[in-house]
């Protein structure tokens, strides 16, 4: 008999819906945040990631297996490389394994904490890859984002900067750390309570 | 209108190809690139998307080159978009023929690329998917604005988390409904079989499929070439 343990075809279905659903709202609320980008760049993918925690946190329970997150961060990935930006797909990688390696590391799938920890560091990685293909050729990034003049300055400033550099890492995790906080609050009051999927804690 | 089928192998190819030349081309390169995307809409006999697509690249370009010719500041922020918009038309327009392939017909393909059936399945469900989001939002928004509480009514912009969860618990018990009922047809069909999926869609690729394949790569890179 077939392991349990193992992701099934109904999962990879599941994952598939999820991610997708995860990236309309991504790109959605990143259209929002793009006016303030000037103002407010270190904060950006943080407000984007709150809202993006329930529905990963949904994914992660409903599924509840190894994998998950791995195959979450490939379909990522894949995703950003038909739409041009190849350079993402190795740091959606690299983040989920760190991600299941946290995971593996508390030896359950159904844990806020664990879940909570895993998706911060999919996302230090998946959310700063910007800033490592900066550091390594700005003037590719430069160029493949199309920006110059003033806006470059501003970008410059954001992220080679230690001090925001450092303010955008304390705000995305203390962002996630929350979403996930609201998320567990949302699965715990309707899809718990309905018996639409397992929770432990 | 004859429609001619590309084999979605190749569309992937040319999804992922136009996405990367997307990345690094200009806003001259960007148009003329939108518009062998039209021709390309055009020969897969989508007449009224190509020619939707025609306008809509028109209006973006139009808006461009107004925001850039314009003094003001604020307004050239704004180009921003409108090049955002331009970048993403091609892959919007590759996405909208892709997604009309039958799921069936789409695996069948990609199986022969001997991709792993884990990402076989998710690929071909994550694409099938995105259309139906836009319209699970639309009901789930129609039926939140009749009961007065849509992200499009400011009276709700003070309770943020509110208006989330009112958007995002509707649409998340649809998609665990949906994701339940394709696991119980794809179960039906053998998913979980061991042995390779047999299909009735043939999947071999065709001197027209690598033809386009080929017209559209040496268009981008003879717009590389001509705009770099």
């Amino acid at each position: 008999m077939k392991s349990t343990q193992a992701l099934q075809s109904k999962d990879f279905l599941t994952i598939g819906l999820y991610t997708v659903v995860t990236l309309v709202i991504s790109f959605a609320l990143s259209m929002v945040t793009t006016p303030f980008l000037v103002w407010a760049y270190p904060f950006a993918t943080a407000f984007v990631l709150f809202f993006t925690c329930p529905i990963y946190l949904l994914l992660a329970f409903k599924v509840g297996k190894r994998g998950t997150l791995f195959t979450f961060g490939v379909i990522n990935g894949l995703f950003y490389t038909v739409m041009g930006a190849v350079f993402v797909l190795p740091f959606t990688i690299l983040g989920a394994l760190l991600g299941e390696w946290i995971l593996a590391w508390f030896k359950n799938y159904r844990s806020l904490k664990a879940q909570t920890l895993a998706y911060i560091a999919y996302n230090l990685i998946y959310g700063f890859c910007n800033y490592i293909i900066l550091a390594i050729s700005s003037e590719y990034y430069f160029k493949t984002m199309q920006i110059e003049g003033s806006m470059k300055d501003v970008y410059l400033k954001y992220m080679t900067s230690p001090f925001w550099i450092t303010v955008a890492i304390v705000t995305l995790v203390i962002a996630i750390a929350l979403g996930c906080v609201f998320g567990s609050k949302l699965l715990k009051k309707h899809f718990i309570k309905s018996g639409l999927i397992a929770g432990s804690y | 209108m004859t429609k001619r089928e590309i084999d979605p192998r190749i569309q992937v190819a040319i999804m992922a190809f136009c996405g990367i030349a997307a990345l690094f081309f200009s806003i001259q390169q960007l148009l003329i690139l939108n518009l062998a995307v039209v021709v390309y809409l055009m020969y897969c006999g989508e007449w009224k998307q190509g020619l939707t697509a025609l306008l809509i690249i028109g209006i973006l370009y139009g808006t461009h080159h107004i925001i850039v010719s314009s003094d003001n500041q604020i307004l050239k922020y704004f180009g921003f978009f409108t090049f955002l918009g331009l970048r993403f038309c091609p892959l919007i327009a590759l996405a909208s023929v892709l997604q009309k392939t039958p799921s069936g017909q789409l695996m069948s393909s990609l199986q022969q690329l001997r991709l792993p059936k884990a990402l076989l399945i998710t690929l071909a469900v994550s694409l099938r998917f995105f259309p139906m989001i836009k319209q699970e939002n639309q009901t789930i928004q129609m039926s939140a604005k009749l009961r007065g509480l849509s992200l499009k009514q400011p009276a709700n912009w003070r309770h943020p988390l509110l208006c989330f969860e009112y958007t995002f618990v509707p649409l998340m018990m649809r998609t665990l409904r949906i994701s339940d009922d394709l696991a119980a047809a794809a179960m039906t069909k053998g998913i979980d079989f061991q042995a390779p999926r047999t299909s009735i869609y043939s999947s071999r690729l065709t001197r027209r499929d690598i033809s386009v394949l080929l017209l559209l790569g040496l268009c981008c890179i003879g717009i590389a070439i001509i705009g770099g």
